[in-house]
């Protein structure tokens, strides 16, 4: 018999409806009573390791009927022949259309010896990184192709930039991916770095092209209102941290759009100068302003003064200084993004006053920031980093604090928000391999060592919710989850 | 009726075609269920997606064509869109039968198959864990070392009218289901050994 090569094409319909089904409210606050967040029993039960269905290696902790298959490890051998790079870090699923599902994967790394730029149809920067050096961007994107439930192969997209983070989904189908870079050092090209980059289902579709309207700085997420096409961004640098957004001039919503560029804003409080939501409580709330950033390529600048004379000691990225004369919010570490139902959810790593995580609920037609989660302590949120809304409408955090010591042992976690507005553990790193065991597993044996304390990044969900895609930084992982979701709110 | 659940009634109805030589008369689903046709020619092929542990039953008539040229075979890919995970499928012939070979109910490998087994009208499968992402009735992906299920028209003339009832029913439900079929079974080995 022969096949229909659409055969699957309904999955992109299909694959709405776990999102149509999720018109509850994200979260029932009514009953919060605390400023912070608790951790509470998982309603998917205790987790356990459990075997990788690939490797047959005890990667992951998981609560019972969850099983998860490992893909894109660094080093394995990508379609090009040329190694995966290390440090895989924030992710989105781009396309699911006819057969396969394609996410596009960052790869955090600064510089390196690599003058091939792991085989990249796009490269932005292909100058070594001093004059004469042998030193070279090394970070960059891969995609990955998912099919009827098993990984496919891996193609490198974009290279030649340096520390991608994170990043976000645009509606279109296309990647974000933001270089975490605060500093105005040049290549020997003359090339800065500190930007945006779309990447496409497509690889050979990717430019290379900065979106330098979305600014220079140490980029972390983005998130974008589908309605209007805004993007909103964050920027992770310590304690001098803006929240931005972007009002492209071409709003078509296409491939190369945002690249025709816009207007830089950076968050203010209404009626009042360079408010710290840094040690922020859950349902503290702030109505928001824009003050427009004339130069988003503008350089660092050492010691801002805001309006009221308030002095940032240091320096700041160069559209930070100019928010912060204009009297903009400051939070402390912002990292990942997701927008859901009308919301854009941020975190800020470092917030709260135990200084272990915050996250914004921001309504982009009321432009009022509600902060609904702030840990506790180290139990309860360790640093959460990327975030994601599943397809039942519950956030899921990955943390990156690597401190934590749980009822279950050390490890990283995969948490999850309960309507009520407390965390619970839905799974835990386990990735603590000799050098043996990866070599048996056919990887590379100078991956081995206790990798627990690696954070967890690029949480996504398929379009049918069925899988949740997540990374585990160092050595370099990249998992596909699935289990009976339905029994918690993930 | 929930949104969703109007959603996948209205996919269902968009999404049924009769192009191959048995006539497709549609599904009627216990639940919420989505059901596409992607039959072509002698091959009866279908996605299921359920967004509750429910089950589809397809209709067909028979054509004169359908006697002639290749055997009538049927294979589906099923998903599990209720995020409750199955424990197991029952496929259960209703005018027709199944001829041998007996096919094939593979998984995506996320769960695996614990048991299966089948007889001239019924076929059943039980995963180990409850199977949360897809199975596959048949070979419907041309994967190696899969099966098509072939449907026997001895006996049967144009105009006739068969079905295909696919169930992946609650956990107690399914252990009454597979405790009856084990019956049935054990009767029929013993009839067979007498």
């Amino acid at each position: 018999m022969s096949i229909d090569n659409n055969r699957r094409s309904l999955i992109k319909g299909a694959g709405a409806l776990p999102f149509l089904a999720a018109l509850s409210a994200l979260h029932s606050r009514d009953a919060l009573a605390s400023t912070v967040t608790s951790l509470v029993d998982s309603p998917y039960g205790p987790v356990a390791p459990v075997n990788d269905l690939t490797t047959g290696l005890p990667l992951l902790m998981l609560p019972a009927g969850f099983s998860y298959k490992s893909y894109g490890w660094t080093g394995d051998v990508m379609a090009n022949g040329k190694a995966t790079p290390g440090s895989h870090d924030g992710m989105a699923v781009v396309a699911a259309d006819a057969n396969r599902i394609v996410l596009v994967r960052n790869h955090e790394r600064s510089t390196g010896s690599d003058a091939t730029f792991f085989g990249s149809p796009a490269v932005y920067d292909s100058a070594p990184s001093t004059v004469g050096g042998s030193s070279y961007s090394a970070g960059g994107t891969t995609n990955l192709y998912f099919r009827d439930g098993n990984w496919m192969r891996t193609e490198p997209s974009l290279g030649g930039t340096r520390t991608n983070c994170a990043g976000g989904p645009t509606p279109w189908g296309t990647w974000l991916t933001c270089e975490e870079v605060g500093s105005d050092a040049v290549s020997a090209d003359g090339k800065k770095h500190g930007y945006v980059f779309e990447v496409t289902a497509d690889p050979l579709q990717t430019t290379g092209q900065p979106i330098i309207g979305m600014g220079r700085y140490a980029h972390e997420a983005v998130a974008i209102d589908p309605a209007t096409g805004i993007v909103y961004l964050s920027e992770d640098s310590s304690g001098r941290s803006g929240f931005y957004r972007y009002i492209p001039v071409d709003t078509s919503g296409v491939p190369g759009s945002l690249a025709k560029g816009g207007t830089l804003q950076m968050a203010k409080v209404i009626g009042q100068n360079n408010v710290s939501v840094i040690g922020a409580g859950v349902g503290d709330v702030h109505a928001l302003e824009w003050v427009t950033i004339a130069d988003p390529d503008a350089n660092r600048v050492a010691n801002p003064v805001g309006p009221t004379g308030i002095v940032l000691s240091n320096t700041v990225a160069g559209p930070f200084a100019q928010g912060w004369t204009q009297g903009a919010l400051v939070m402390n570490r912002g990292e990942g993004m997701w927008y859901h139902e009308g919301k854009i959810y941020v975190m800020d790593t470092s917030g709260g006053a135990a200084r272990e995580g915050t996250i914004w609920e921001l309504d982009v037609a009321t432009q009022v920031m509600t902060c609904i989660f702030s840990s506790a302590n180290t139990l309860s949120g360790n640093n959460g980093d990327n975030i994601t809304v599943s397809p039942r409408g519950h956030i899921v955090i990955c943390e990156d604090g690597g401190t934590v010591n749980d009822q279950f042992g050390p490890g990283t976690r995969i948490m999850g928000l309960t309507p009520e507005g407390g965390t619970f553990i839905f799974s835990k790193n386990n990735v603590n391999l000799t050098s043996a065991q990866l070599t048996a597993a056919g990887k590379l044996g100078s991956l081995a060592g206790d990798r627990r304390s690696s954070e967890f990044c690029g949480a996504c969900f398929d379009p049918t919710g069925r899988f949740l895609f997540v990374n585990i930084q160092t050595p370099g992982i990249t998992f596909a989850i699935t289990g009976p979701w339905a029994k918690g709110p993930i | 009726m929930k949104l969703h659940q109007l959603a996948l009634a209205a996919l269902a109805a968009a999404s049924i075609t009769s192009a191959q030589a048995a006539v497709f008369n549609g599904a009627t689903t216990v639940g919420a269920a989505t059901v596409t046709d992607y039959s072509m020619g002698s091959a009866l092929a279908f996605d299921i997606d359920f967004a509750s542990l429910s089950s589809v039953t397809l209709n067909f008539s028979l054509e004169s064509a359908d006697f002639s040229g290749a055997p009538l075979t049927f294979n589906a890919l099923v998903r599990d869109l209720s995020f409750a995970g199955f424990n197991g499928v029952n496929i259960k012939l209703s005018g027709i039968s199944f001829a041998a070979p007996a096919g094939t109910i593979t998984t995506d490998g996320f769960a695996s198959v614990s048991a299966s087994g089948s007889s001239l009208s019924q076929a059943w499968a039980t995963f180990s864990p409850a199977l949360t992402s897809e199975f596959y009735i048949g070979n419907p992906l041309m994967q190696a070392g899969a099966a098509d299920w072939t449907l026997n028209l001895n006996g049967l003339q144009a105009g006739d009218q068969f079905s295909i009832m696919v169930a992946v029913p609650e956990p107690e439900t399914y252990a009454m289901l597979v405790a009856g079929l084990a019956v049935v079974a054990s009767v029929a080995r013993r009839r067979k050994v007498a």
